[in-house]
């Protein structure tokens, strides 16, 4: 990997506390590479935010250390960091025109007010609001507001753009747009941005790389397939996407693969292993997505379907319990008994649901182990 | 709130308002009718007015008397600019402090004093800074001195005695100002390259100057007509307007020039309250409220 635009080395953050310090940022280490949209992601108080803060400067780390470009950030107060940010609500200044926000970063550079002001409207026609120049923040609706406050950070060319939930404030609709539109945006400028948001779609919508937070541990790094696929914490299964989860106990292991005794039931149930130090004997998670289950009548054997070829694969006997038709596909909370339960989404394929299942009625469930991840609980 | 207010009748509910409206009437509007009626009449014997009328009071009050008038304007000013440089920052300070039983704590000392009778405060500054007073006994017994300072019966005095009685009311709207004001917009400042000191300039005194104005407002308009201040801190060389229209309602006075001096002086003050209105008004409008 070229050099990074931002890295982060063992960073951790504590805020005194009036009873204890906390502890809001613990050992986090990422490198954002040039051009990349890397988005940290996790529910509120996870530390995301204060991560980003202390890229931006206005938090010091306790310890470790935060490079811009190579550039070791210790001391560096935030007006001289080459960075940006967007902010959740936009800060944008009230007393001010839109064309004052947008050149306010150029004016404090230096720049003659007639250069600022031609490259402010520049940056307002490249978010596309060129005719509300002299108009107050105020008088713009949230989704205009939003964009003046991308033109004020963008027009100073930043190395990294650091964007703090700036959706958050607008409806689902706008939001969705304007997912896409700063997409193309950060790919069209090639300026790497990091972005922080709660909302794991919108994170998967736009992230080449996701950093999945928690209670100031950064859990995981990867590609949005990677988190949804090939999680490796019980805590980003959860989070991203929905999922099953069955503890067991490992029993052995072998190429990657092991096989699980779930606990109250004596199943045994084969997934994959992330490359981690799972032992057999260990406590473990079993998880699966319910998109990844499939239901076959009773009768059916093993064989009879598609399915990958070579890959453990498991037919179990379960009673359906609850059924829920939701358009697109159909959820089915199934029993394996000794208390198990699992969801499967089915999509449905055909104009008439016929492949249905009615509750109380048996099945089998189609466990593929490479669907399926171990995980220390 | 606003659409329901809308929609009242102008005169609704009036009646709330008369039990004041009558005491101004009767002892605010008409004394000052008077006051501007007797203002144009001749001086009579006994210091009272009498027919004909004449301007020959406004005349020497603008004429003679105007260095007073323009020592009480420059005084008053003084007393604005010193109350808003010390009381900017003091305010500053309470609001941004994270414990709101210290902000409370500092807010009841800066009002304090007002428990005590403004004379009794002024007596005691006097005490403090006479020539025979604690200070000056201090620095001439640390042999610092030869001779004692001048602190008061002079214009000097006037202006410590003002700035420490209005000081309270500069402090208290830039408090409430400054404590609204969201420091988000300071990160975004510096977030955009700009030093403390530009941020300050540029984002935090703009957006906190509506407690500034109405703090300058409250300290200037009553520091012009100051009287016992003046009486008590500036002996002769330090009187100002207010205790040159006293000395005319007296005994060998002269109401008709004192009421001259009185509507000269509240048009002043009018005039830079209309300048005050107008600014706020114009900032007002160009933020689009």
């Amino acid at each position: 990997m070229p050099q990074p635009d931002v890295e982060l080395v063992d960073v951790s953050k504590e805020f005194r506390g009036r009873q204890q310090d906390v502890l809001a940022v613990h050992d986090l280490s990422l490198a954002v590479a040039p051009g990349e949209f890397f988005a940290l992601l996790g529910p509120s108080g996870c530390g995301k935010t204060t991560t980003l803060r202390m890229i931006a400067g206005f938090e010091q780390p306790t310890r470790g250390e935060v490079l811009i470009r190579g550039v070791a950030m210790q001391g560096i107060p935030p007006f001289h960091r080459p960075v940006n940010t967007v902010f959740q609500d936009y800060a944008l200044f009230p007393h001010m025109t839109v064309r004052q926000n947008v050149a306010f970063g150029l004016r404090m550079a230096g720049l003659s007010r007639e250069a600022a002001d031609q490259r402010a409207a520049q940056a307002l026609e490249l978010v596309q609001l060129p005719d509300v120049s002299a108009r107050r923040p105020r008088q713009l609706s949230g989704g205009q507001q939003q964009r003046v406050a991308l033109a004020r950070a963008l027009v100073n060319e930043p190395a990294v753009l650091l964007l703090d939930e700036p959706l958050g404030a607008l409806d689902l609709k706008l939001r969705k747009q304007m997912q896409l539109e700063l997409k193309a945006m950060q790919q069209r400028l090639g300026i790497s941005f990091v972005y922080v948001t709660h909302d794991q779609e919108e994170a998967m919508t736009m992230a080449d790389r996701i950093g999945v937070m928690h209670e100031g541990r950064l859990l995981q790094i990867g590609t949005p397939a990677e988190i949804y696929d090939e999680p490796v914490d019980r805590f980003v299964a959860d989070f991203i996407g929905e999922t099953n989860f069955l503890e067991g106990r490992l029993e052995t292991l072998s190429a990657g693969h092991g096989l699980v005794r779930t606990h109250g039931s004596d199943l045994r149930l084969m997934g994959v292993v992330p490359k981690e130090r799972v032992s057999p004997g260990a406590d473990v998670t079993l998880t699966i997505r319910p998109e990844k289950l499939t239901l076959l009548p009773k009768e059916a054997r093993s064989g009879e379907e598609p399915g990958d070829a070579g890959a453990e694969q498991h037919l179990l006997p379960v009673t359906v319990v609850a059924t829920s038709y939701i358009g697109t596909d159909t959820r089915y909370e199934v029993a394996l008994g000794g208390g198990l339960q699992v969801t499967v989404r089915l999509q449905n394929y055909g104009a008439r649901y016929d492949t249905t299942y009615a509750v109380g009625e048996p099945a089998q469930l189609r466990w593929d182990a490479a669907n399926a991840r171990v995980l220390l609980r | 709130m606003r659409g329901e207010r809308a929609e009242r009748q102008p005169w609704q509910g009036l009646w709330l308002a008369t039990p004041t409206l009558f005491w101004l009437l009767v002892f605010f509007v008409l004394p000052l009718l008077l006051v501007a009626v007797v203002s144009f009449m001749t001086r009579a014997q006994d210091a009272g007015g009498m027919l004909p009328f004449t301007l020959q009071h406004y005349e020497r009050t603008l004429g003679i008397f105007s260095p007073i008038l323009w020592r009480s304007l420059r005084i008053a000013a003084l007393t604005t600019l010193l109350c808003l440089m010390m009381g900017y920052p003091l305010a500053f300070f309470i609001s941004t402090r994270r414990s709101t039983v210290v902000r409370s704590l500092c807010l009841f000392l800066v009002i304090l004093p007002f428990w005590t009778n403004f004379l009794i405060r002024t007596y005691a500054m006097r005490t403090l800074l006479a020539n025979e007073g604690t200070i000056n006994g201090i620095l001439l017994d640390l042999g610092l001195l030869l001779q004692p300072l001048r602190l008061v019966d002079n214009q000097f005095g006037v202006l410590i005695g003002m700035v420490y009685g209005f000081l309270p009311f500069m402090v208290l709207p830039i408090y409430a100002s400054v404590e609204r004001f969201d420091f988000r917009y300071v990160d975004a400042a510096h977030d955009l390259g700009a030093n403390d000191w530009r941020a300050f300039w540029r984002v935090v005194l703009p957006l906190t100057m509506p407690g500034v104005l109405a703090g300058s407002a409250l300290v200037f308009i009553p520091s012009v007509g100051a009287y016992v201040t003046p009486v008590l801190m500036g002996g002769v060389r330090g009187l100002l307007i207010g205790n040159l229209i006293a000395r005319q309602f007296g005994g060998s006075g002269n109401m008709p020039l004192g009421s001259a001096m009185s509507v000269v002086m509240m048009s002043v003050v009018l005039g830079i309250a209309l300048l005050y209105w107008l600014i706020q008004r114009f900032t007002a409008i160009a933020d689009g409220r």
